[in-house]
C-alpha cells in the first residue's frame, strides 16, 4: 500500500480526536480489504479451486474516484475496549452525565451499580485523496456503539446489541488560502480534540467542553518562526433547530512548537502536542413560541453565548513517543457561557422548561409546545425567555513514570462546573430536580501492556449540589402545652442537598 | 528539552524494572479487589444512622417522641405530580406523551379579577416535613397504631405573573363573599383570606399569612403550618429477639430493630426500609407516654397554631 500524499493538515486534524492518528498507527495502515482475520474460518471449498479455470477474470475492483488506487491514502483505525465499572450509585449509564444523582435514602442511592460494556469500541477509516491542483483533501469517518436504543429494549440488549452511532463524519479540503471542515466533528468551542485531560474515565468528564456537532468551518494557520497561530469560525448546526439561525463559532489557537510534550485525550495513545492556548467562543439564537397554550405566531427570542480559555502545558516535554519517561503535562479549561449546558456532554442540570398556568383550569391542564432541547433556556418568574448560565473549570494531570519508556503513568482530573442562576430561574417546588454545582475528581493508573494494549484503572467521584436545603433538625416539643410539634430550638441541618456518586472503574483497550 | 544526557540518567535498570512490574501488579490486584468488593465505604453516608438495636422486651405502651431527638427522615425530593396527564387519557397513538417539565410558577394557584381573587387554590407544597409529633401504641394484643405528625413551617412564592396576568387586582376587599364592604386591601391580603380558606379546608394548613414579595413587590409570599397527621394500624410479632414485623391493615409487612430500654424505645427501619412505611422516616427514638398528660390532648387538636 503506498502513502505516498502526504497529508500535514488532515494529520493534524486526525490528531486531535481521542483515536490515534493514521500516522500512528504506523504498520498497520493496510486497507481493511486486504486484511483476512487470522481467525477467519476458510471453507474448504473456498480454500481450493475445484477446477483449473477455463477462462481467467480479473478480480472485481472499484475503480478510485481520480487518479491510481495506489495514490490514495486509506488505513482503519479505532479500538477494541472493554469497560468495568463499579458504581456506588444506581444513576448512570456508562458516562457520568447528565443524569442527577440518587440521593441517599432512595433505592438508587443506597445500592451500587456493576456495568460491563464494550461499546466505546470505536471503528473508524481515513481516507486523503492524491493532490489535486494543490488541494489537499481527506475524509474521515468514525462510529462507536453508542447509538440510540429503543425505549423498550431490554437492559441486555440494550448493552450487547449496542447500536451503531456516528462520531466523526467530515471531509477537509486544504488550499493556499484557508482550510475547510464540513460535516460531523468536535466542535470548534473549546478547541474540542485538542485540550482534553488524560484520564480513564469516559470523555467528557463533567464540566468538560466536549461535544460534536455537525459544522462548516474554515481554518487559517500562520507560522511565524516556530510559532504558530491557528484562526477558525465556523457555522454549527444550531442548539435549538426553530431558531433558524445556525451558532456562530470562533476561535485562535497559539502553540510553539519547540515546546512539546505528551498529550492524551481520555483514554486514548498520547500523541505529540506543543505547548498551546486556546481561545474560542459561541454565539447562539433562541427562538420559542410565547409562553402559552395558544400562542398563534408570536414568539420570543434570547441569545446565548459562551466563551473558553483552554491550555496544554508541558511542564516536563519530550521529543518523542518512543520515550515517555517523566513526562508531565498539564491541561486547563475555563468557560462561562449561558444557553450552551449541551456543550458539557448533554448536562442540562436537571432544568427543563415549567408547566404553564392554567387560567381556564382544563383537564388535563394545557400544555406548551416546546421545541428545544431542556436545559439552554427556560421560562423566568416574569415568564420571559431566559437562558441558563454555567461557569466551569477542568484542570488535569499526567505522569508518565520512568519505567519502561513511560508505559506506566497516573493522572489526575478536577472539574467544577456551578450556575448562578438556575435556582432563580426554577419554581421552588422543582428546586430538588436541579443541580447548581457539580464537583468531579478523578485519579487513574495505567499501564501499556505492548504499545497497542492499554490497561486503565480509574476511581472517579461526583458530587453534586441540589438546589433545594435540607431539612432542619429542630428539637420540637412533645408534652402537651404551647410547644406541642411545634420547633422550640433551632437545630442543625439547612444545608444544602447533595448527593455523590463513587466509580471504580477498570479499562483495557487495543488500538489499531 | 530533554537532552539525551537526561535520557540516560532515566534510564531503568531491568532489576528496577521488574520491581516496578511487581509494584504495577500489586496496584492492579488491589484495584481489583476493590472492584469486586465494592467497597462500602464509597456508598452515599445516610443522613439518619440506624440507632441501637439491642432488642428487649416487647415494646408493649404508648410512646412519644423524645425530647431532643424526635426522628429522623432522609432528604428525599418527591417531585409534584404533571398535572397534564392526571385524570387525562393516555395520549393518542403516534403522539408522544408531553417532555418532561419542571412545575408551574403559579404552584396550581389561579387569581383572576371575577369575584373572588383565588379561582383555583394553590398546592399547599413543601418538603422534607419532619415528623415533629409522633404517638406510637404496642397493645399487649399484638395490636399497633401510629399517630405521626409532619409539623413545619413552609413558604410559597407567587410571581407577580400568577397574581396580576389574569385580572386579579389591589384595592378590593379582602373577603368579598363574607364581607362584600370591607375595606379595600392589597392583592396579597386578597389572597391571603383565599389561601387560609383553602388550607384549613384541606385540614392540614393553618396561620397563612401572605404579603409582598421583598423581592418581587407584584408578587406575593405565603406561609403556613403543616400539621399533616396520618400513620397506619394493624398488628406486629416479634421476629426474633432485636427485630419486629409490623403488619399494617393497609401496606405492606415492615421490619423494624428496636432497643427497647424500659423507659425508652428506639426504632429503626430494618435494612434501610422506611418507618411505618412512611416515605424517608428512618429512625424514631421515643420515651415512654406520661399518662395523665397524653389523655390531656391528642397530638393535633391543642396545636394551638390559629
Amino acid at each position: 500500500m503506498a502513502l505516498a500524499v502526504s497529508l500535514a493538515g488532515a494529520r493534524a486534524g486526525a490528531e486531535e480526536k481521542v483515536l490515534p492518528s493514521p500516522e500512528a498507527a504506523g504498520p498497520a495502515s493496510e486497507p481493511a480489504a486486504e486484511a483476512v482475520p487470522a481467525s477467519e474460518p476458510v471453507l474448504a471449498s473456498e480454500a481450493r479451486p475445484a477446477a483449473a479455470p477455463t477462462e481467467l477474470h480479473p478480480a472485481p475492483e472499484r475503480p478510485p474516484v481520480y487518479g491510481k488506487r495506489g495514490d490514495w491514502f486509506i488505513t482503519p483505525y479505532g479500538y477494541a475496549r472493554l469497560d468495568a465499572i463499579e458504581d456506588s450509585t444506581q444513576s448512570f449509564e456508562d458516562g457520568l452525565q447528565p443524569s442527577l444523582i440518587a440521593r441517599v435514602g432512595t433505592y438508587g442511592g443506597d445500592h451500587r451499580r456493576s456495568i460491563l460494556t464494550a461499546k466505546d469500541s470505536r471503528l473508524g477509516i481515513f481516507v486523503g485523496a492524491p493532490i489535486f491542483r494543490g488541494m489537499r483533501s481527506s475524509a474521515q469517518v468514525e462510529f462507536d456503539f453508542y447509538g440510540l436504543v429503543p425505549t423498550d429494549a431490554r437492559r441486555q440488549d440494550s448493552v450487547v446489541f449496542g447500536p451503531v452511532r456516528i462520531r466523526h463524519a467530515f471531509l477537509k479540503l486544504e488550499t493556499k488560502f484557508v482550510d475547510v471542515v464540513a460535516g460531523q466533528t468536535h466542535d470548534l468551542f473549546g478547541w474540542g480534540g485538542y485540550f482534553y485531560p488524560g484520564t480513564v474515565a469516559y470523555l467528557g468528564v463533567p464540566a468538560e467542553i466536549y461535544h460534536r456537532n455537525p459544522q462548516l468551518r474554515l481554518e487559517k494557520k500562520i507560522h511565524v518562526g516556530e510559532l504558530e497561530i491557528m484562526a477558525a469560525v465556523a457555522a454549527v448546526r444550531p442548539g435549538q433547530r426553530d431558531a433558524g439561525i445556525p451558532d456562530g463559532q470562533a476561535g485562535l489557537k497559539l502553540s510553539y512548537n519547540r515546546w512539546r510534550g505528551a498529550a492524551t485525550p481520555g483514554f486514548g495513545r498520547p500523541f505529540l502536542a506543543p505547548i498551546s492556548i486556546g481561545l474560542s467562543g459561541v454565539v447562539r439564537s433562541f427562538e420559542l413560541p410565547a409562553f402559552r397554550a395558544e400562542p398563534g405566531s408570536q414568539s420570543v427570542k434570547t441569545t446565548g453565548y459562551g466563551v473558553a480559555a483552554s491550555a496544554l502545558l508541558p511542564i516536563l516535554p519530550v521529543q518523542t513517543l518512543d520515550d515517555l519517561r517523566n513526562s508531565l503535562t498539564l491541561t486547563g479549561e475555563l468557560s462561562v457561557g449561558t444557553g450552551i449546558a449541551d456543550m458539557y456532554t448533554g448536562m442540562d442540570g436537571g432544568s427543563r422548561l415549567p408547566l404553564l398556568p392554567n387560567p381556564s383550569m382544563a383537564a388535563p391542564a394545557l400544555q406548551y409546545p416546546a421545541d428545544v432541547d431542556p436545559g439552554l433556556v427556560t421560562f423566568d418568574r416574569n415568564f420571559n425567555l431566559a437562558t441558563i448560565g454555567w461557569r466551569a473549570v477542568v484542570v488535569g494531570l499526567r505522569y508518565h513514570l520512568p519505567i519502561d519508556a513511560g508505559r506506566v503513568w497516573l493522572s489526575s482530573t478536577y472539574s467544577r462546573v456551578w450556575s448562578d442562576d438556575i435556582k432563580a430561574l426554577t419554581p421552588f417546588t422543582s428546586w430538588g430536580a436541579i443541580f447548581t454545582r457539580m464537583e468531579y475528581a478523578d485519579g487513574n493508573l495505567g499501564i501499556d501492556l505492548t504499545p497497542a494494549i492499554a490497561l486503565g484503572l480509574s476511581f472517579q467521584t461526583l458530587k453534586q449540589t441540589f438546589a433545594d436545603v435540607s431539612a432542619p433538625t429542630p428539637v420540637y416539643g412533645q408534652i402537651a402545652g404551647p410547644t406541642l410539634g411545634i420547633p422550640t430550638v433551632p437545630g442543625t441541618g439547612g444545608v444544602a442537598a447533595s448527593a455523590r456518586n463513587n466509580r471504580a472503574q477498570l479499562s483495557m483497550a487495543f488500538f489499531f | 528539552m530533554r537532552s539525551e544526557e537526561a535520557v540516560s540518567k532515566n534510564a531503568t535498570t531491568p532489576r528496577e524494572t521488574r520491581r516496578y512490574r511487581r509494584l504495577a501488579t500489586v496496584a492492579l490486584g488491589g484495584v481489583l479487589a476493590a472492584l469486586a468488593s465494592g467497597c462500602d465505604r464509597f456508598m452515599q453516608q445516610p443522613r439518619c444512622p440506624a440507632l441501637d438495636a439491642c432488642g428487649g422486651a416487647i415494646p408493649v405502651g404508648d410512646w412519644v417522641l423524645r425530647p431532643g431527638y424526635p426522628s429522623c427522615s432522609e432528604d428525599i425530593y418527591v417531585a409534584p405530580t404533571d398535572t397534564r396527564l392526571v385524570m387525562a387519557d393516555l395520549p393518542a397513538a403516534r403522539t408522544s406523551p408531553p417532555e418532561p417539565a419542571l412545575f408551574d410558577w403559579c404552584d396550581l394557584l389561579v387569581t383572576n379579577g371575577g369575584n373572588m381573587v383565588q379561582a383555583h387554590p394553590p398546592r399547599f407544597y413543601y418538603q422534607d416535613g419532619q415528623i415533629g409529633n409522633a404517638s406510637i401504641h404496642y397493645g399487649a394484643d399484638g395490636h399497633f397504631s401510629a399517630g405521626l405528625t409532619r409539623t413545619g413551617t413552609y413558604t410559597l412564592d407567587f410571581p407577580a405573573y400568577c397574581m396580576r396576568a389574569f385580572g386579579a387586582t389591589d384595592g378590593r376587599p379582602a373577603d368579598p363573599q363574607n364581607d362584600p364592604n370591607g375595606p379595600p386591601v392589597s392583592l396579597c391580603k386578597q389572597l391571603e383570606v383565599a389561601v387560609r380558606a383553602s388550607g384549613l379546608g384541606e385540614g392540614s394548613y393553618r396561620n397563612t399569612t401572605c404579603d409582598a414579595s421583598p423581592a418581587d413587590p407584584q408578587g406575593c409570599l405565603c406561609t403556613f403550618d403543616v400539621t399533616e397527621t396520618g400513620g397506619p394500624t394493624g398488628t406486629y410479632q416479634m421476629l426474633d429477639s432485636h427485630n419486629l414485623l409490623q403488619l399494617p391493615f393497609t401496606n405492606f409487612p415492615q421490619r423494624v430493630t428496636f432497643c427497647n430500654q424500659g423507659d425508652r424505645l428506639d426504632l429503626t427501619g430494618a435494612d434501610g426500609d422506611y418507618l411505618f412505611g412512611l416515605r424517608g422516616l428512618r429512625t424514631m427514638s421515643l420515651t415512654k407516654a406520661p399518662a395523665p398528660q397524653a389523655s390531656m390532648a391528642s397530638p393535633t387538636a391543642d396545636a394551638g397554631q390559629d
